[in-house]
């Protein structure tokens, strides 16, 4: 039962799994998106209000939705961290944390570019949902330079750890401030099954499609990142030495 | 046939100006383009400096792991000589000093290379 369990703790065997799924990860990834970025332009029939910037939610809402991940993986990598001392968990999380707050900020520009035409305006100070967000790009931030700011990576992993499993207050506040205040920002639309309705099966369809793409692009360029730390960390171990003389 | 059809556009010159949007759709849409190449062309990239210089690094390492073994050599067969030497003449300590001077650069850049990966670490 734990055997698994420390064999995925080991940056070894992380790397060596990932350099067999990273082929198809990325295969799966540009097929998914591609599929989706192209039903979105050109399928996609306009809405009768929104016309067509209803394309543009088909983008935030599945970069939005994936941004909200990042807390809860963080804690849970942190939690790993904290208890097990596992060196793969927090090798995760740090790079998680930078990744993150690109997601964050992609999700408060997409989301900016589509309110000046609905809602006449870039931003809103008094609207939750959007403060919220804002907030949870500027904790990613503070995650990334108290990393950089402890030079201990022993206590930098501690620490970030410990702010992310916090953190994780803010991704219930963000999920739930359309319905705990009454603002600008509009809540979820309930899927529907009538075709050409706003939220109906061919923008549903589209946007689960493009949820599924963007977390297949997130565990790319998560394993990517962490890749690197695993050779950056353990540029001493044995196992590196000989990869790097392999592919010289 | 039906796939065509469903194509929402009669022109480009309607795919792109998309219903009066062009500039808020095509926006987004770079910006989503630009987001996901940065993500992972920074990651790859960082990944070959990252070989390139560990190979340098192995590259020195064997460097100095041949230098010192030949300055092993070196100064081995300076003592003999010097000993071979020394049966004959007394100012035979040259030998030696240089051998041992010969060790001191290697070792320095060993140690040099040691700090400047602890600098990077920190």
């Amino acid at each position: 039962m734990w055997l698994w369990f420390a064999k995925l703790g080991s940056p070894k065997w992380f790397y060596e799994l990932s350099s067999k799924w990273l082929p198809w990860l990325v295969v799966a990834t540009v097929l998914v998106i591609g599929t989706a970025t192209v039903w979105a332009l050109l399928f996609l029939p306009p809405d009768y209000q929104q016309g067509y910037t209803s394309r543009i939610l088909v983008v935030h809402v599945a970069v939005a939705g994936t941004s909200l991940a990042f807390f809860p993986l963080m804690a849970v990598a942190g939690t790993i961290t904290l208890v097990w001392k596992m060196k793969l968990a927090d090798m995760v999380a740090k790079n998680a944390a930078a990744l993150g707050a690109w997601f964050s900020f992609i999700t408060l520009a997409t989301g900016s570019i589509w309110g000046s035409v609905s809602w006449g305006t870039w931003w809103e100070w008094s609207d939750s949902r959007l403060v919220s967000m804002l907030f949870q790009f500027f904790l990613l931030l503070g995650v990334v330079s108290l990393r950089s700011a402890l030079e201990d990576t022993d206590k930098a992993a501690k620490a970030c750890a410990l702010l992310s499993i916090v953190g994780c207050i803010n991704v219930v506040i963000i999920k739930y401030s359309v319905e705990w205040w009454n603002t600008l920002h509009q809540p979820a639309s309930p899927v529907s099954l009538q075709t050409g309705s706003a939220n109906g099966p061919e923008f549903w369809i589209a946007t689960a499609l493009m949820i599924l793409g963007v977390y297949l692009f997130l565990s790319v360029s998560l394993i990517l990142s962490t890749r690197n730390e695993i050779l950056q960390r353990e540029r001493r171990a044995l196992w590196v030495q000989e990869l790097v003389a392999a592919e010289r | 046939m039906d796939l065509i059809n469903a194509i929402q556009f009669d022109s480009w010159a309607e795919f792109i100006d998309m219903g009066g949007y062009a500039f808020n759709v095509w926006a987004v849409y770079g910006l989503f383009a630009l987001f996901i190449a940065v993500n992972i062309l920074v990651p790859l990239r960082r990944r070959s400096a990252l070989l390139r210089d560990l190979r340098r690094r192995a590259r020195i390492d064997d460097q100095v792991a041949l230098n010192s073994a030949a300055i092993n050599r070196e100064s081995m067969s300076g003592v003999q000589t010097a000993e071979a030497e020394s049966q004959g003449q007394s100012d035979e300590s040259g030998d030696a000093g240089d051998a041992r001077e010969v060790i001191q650069p290697a070792s320095q850049s060993a140690s040099d290379l040691r700090r400047s990966q602890q600098g990077e670490n920190s």
